[in-house]
């Protein structure tokens, strides 16, 4: 799990800008930049980064840094 | 720096983003309707000095009558329009071939070569970037996410995306630059595989033979394109008759005769450079400087920054890259064609009259477009939900709903109106809601979206129609509308005005 938290935190600063910080239990509503647009953006990010297609049904229930964790945990196992 | 607008079928945001980066600045931007756009909205994509039309066929297989009116939107722009038109060339192909003729209903969407798409191939200001080549380059496979283009209009994996913002950049780029006129090439280990003054004639190669092809290919290149008019030029540090018994005794594609001048001698290369310059009467950014030498490249950049430095390596990819450099490009529209076009415009003003699609309302019309209308159907619920957190362009508030809320929210009195829409290509689905809140005769309405893929057809206008007229059929007036500017609902913002003529 830390080790997924790590290499999210890059991504974040790159999706969101630079003065983006995340914990464990970040959520949409607290990142102001986490609009449609940059969510999508964000999604590309981690399907590259971490090697890996997101359905839908994924994509639209990532709503907090946990759920992103957990969802790359899933597709990892 | 030069000015853009885009129009586009696919979400552009993110290539957007890395071309703004590189401080081109967007003039604007339309998303959904490309047909409709480049008729409707003509004046306001004149601000910019280039438009870029991207359109995904592969992603959004359309009908070969789509295509046909795609085609013919872009014919009418392009002659309206005075700037430099770019437009993806995956739209135009060699054959229509059909990746789903065996399924009976789609094809892949290009257009064969025939008069009309000749129109728009032989146009002045219109230019094709190379977005066929990227999804060749990367492979249907990794070059499409299905899965996001699905949910986002936004098909691309990250890759695509970077190389497409750095291709269109490039692009504009060439064409805001003065266009290069002269080539200066260095000698040894670029015209030749060697060295002439220490290896001998017969030491140097230029043949089809494994050390000598890239330098063939290379001087068949420099051929081609003297042939196209730029001016070809030596400098090297060399001796002289070196150099000259090389031309004489070796059979290579370029002879002595094909350089209009040689600075051969070995004064620092800069110095040489201006020299040709001066000689030619020709500005320094008109020039590209081919060497092998990593240190000169750098040199002369240095010194003269004004001049491309392009790096010239044996490595077949690299020369390879190398031609495919923008500055060896022509521009097509000069300024001596400005007038032609001009007079050009006025004869097709007048042709105009017999063509198909004529004004933005013979296009609705010719779309057949049929709306369904329901009320607080909560077998759509979740696709209601789904359209206040995804809608953004028409949006008159940005306020979003869960499911739970929106029931809540019918449960307490409110209207939920719905709207599908179809036309002669197809079904949207539910592109459209309005909320609508009720109490002492009054109607307030809570939000109005319209899904970016149904806008630049008149139909935010018709369904709001519609529901002011069912609300008066139930006896209520309208009482207020909720309205908040949000950093993306221009759309929403130009419907507002436009029918309310108020400010925020």
């Amino acid at each position: 799990m830390n080790d997924i938290l790590q290499k999210l935190v890059p991504i974040f600063k790159k999706v969101f800008g630079e003065h983006t910080v995340i914990t464990y239990t970040t959520r949409q509503e607290e990142i102001p930049e986490w609009d449609s647009i940059n969510h999508l953006y964000m999604v590309l990010e981690l399907e590259d980064a971490f090697q890996l297609g997101l359905l839908p049904e994924e994509i639209e229930t990532l709503k907090s840094v946990e759920d992103v964790v957990n969802a790359i945990r899933k597709r990892k196992n | 720096m030069a000015t853009f607008s885009v129009v586009s079928d696919v979400t552009f945001d993110l290539v957007l983003k890395k071309i703004e980066g590189n401080s081109i600045p967007l003039k604007h931007y339309l998303f959904g309707n490309v047909v409709s756009d480049l008729i409707a909205k003509r004046e306001l994509l004149k601000e910019s000095e280039s438009v870029i039309v991207h359109i995904d066929n592969f992603f959004f297989r359309y009908e070969p009558q789509q295509t046909e009116d795609i085609m013919n939107a872009l014919i009418g722009f392009s002659k309206h329009y005075l700037g430099n038109l770019l437009i993806s060339n995956s739209i135009i192909g060699p054959e229509i071939r059909s990746l789903g003729q065996s399924l009976g209903e789609f094809n892949d969407g290009l257009l064969n070569h025939n008069a009309t798409t000749d129109q728009l191939l032989n146009a002045k200001n219109v230019y094709f970037y190379d977005f066929r080549k990227i999804l060749f380059r990367h492979g249907m496979k990794n070059a499409y996410n299905f899965e996001l283009g699905h949910l986002y209009q936004m098909p691309y994996t990250v890759s695509v995306i970077d190389e497409l913002a750095l291709l269109l950049i490039q692009q504009m780029l060439f064409l805001a630059a003065p266009e290069k006129k002269v080539i200066v090439v260095d000698c040894d280990d670029t015209l030749w595989n060697g060295i002439v003054g220490e290896d001998g004639v017969d030491k140097i190669y230029c043949d089809r033979n494994s050390r000598g092809i890239v330098h063939l290919h290379f001087q068949q290149f420099l051929k081609k394109k003297k042939d196209e008019g730029f001016l070809l030029c030596i400098c090297s540090k060399n001796n002289e008759q070196d150099v000259e018994e090389a031309f004489r005794k070796k059979k290579m594609p370029l002879s002595s005769e094909d350089f209009i001048l040689k600075k051969v001698n070995w004064k620092s290369k800069p110095d040489n450079i201006r020299e040709l310059a001066s000689e030619l009467s020709l500005g320094l950014d008109s020039f590209i400087m081919i060497d092998d030498s990593q240190f000169e490249v750098d040199y002369i950049k240095e010194v003269i920054p004004e001049i491309t430095v392009l790096r010239f390596s044996k490595r077949y990819i690299d020369f390879l890259n190398l031609i495919d450099d923008f500055a060896f490009r022509r521009k097509r529209y000069t300024t001596e064609d400005i007038n032609k076009t001009e007079q050009y415009i006025i004869e097709q003003k007048r042709q105009e009259a017999i063509r198909t699609i004529t004004s933005f309302e013979d296009y609705i019309l010719q779309l057949q477009l049929k709306m369904d209308i329901s009320l607080n159907n909560i077998g759509e619920i979740e696709r209601y939900a789904q359209m206040t957190e995804k809608t953004n362009q028409f949006n008159f508030n940005k306020e979003i709903f869960t499911i739970k809320q929106l029931e809540d929210f019918i449960v307490a009195g409110g209207l939920l109106y719905g709207m599908k829409l179809t036309d002669k290509f197809g079904d949207y689905g539910t592109v459209g809601m309005m909320l609508i809140e009720t109490g002492n005769d009054l109607a307030i309405v809570r939000n109005y979206l319209m899904s970016c893929r149904a806008l630049g057809r008149g139909v935010e206008e018709k369904f709001f129609d519609r529901v002011l007229g069912e609300l008066d059929h139930k006896g209520l007036k309208l009482g207020g509308i909720k309205f908040q500017v949000t950093p993306k609902n221009k759309p929403a913002q130009e419907f507002y005005h436009k029918r309310f003529k108020k400010d925020e």
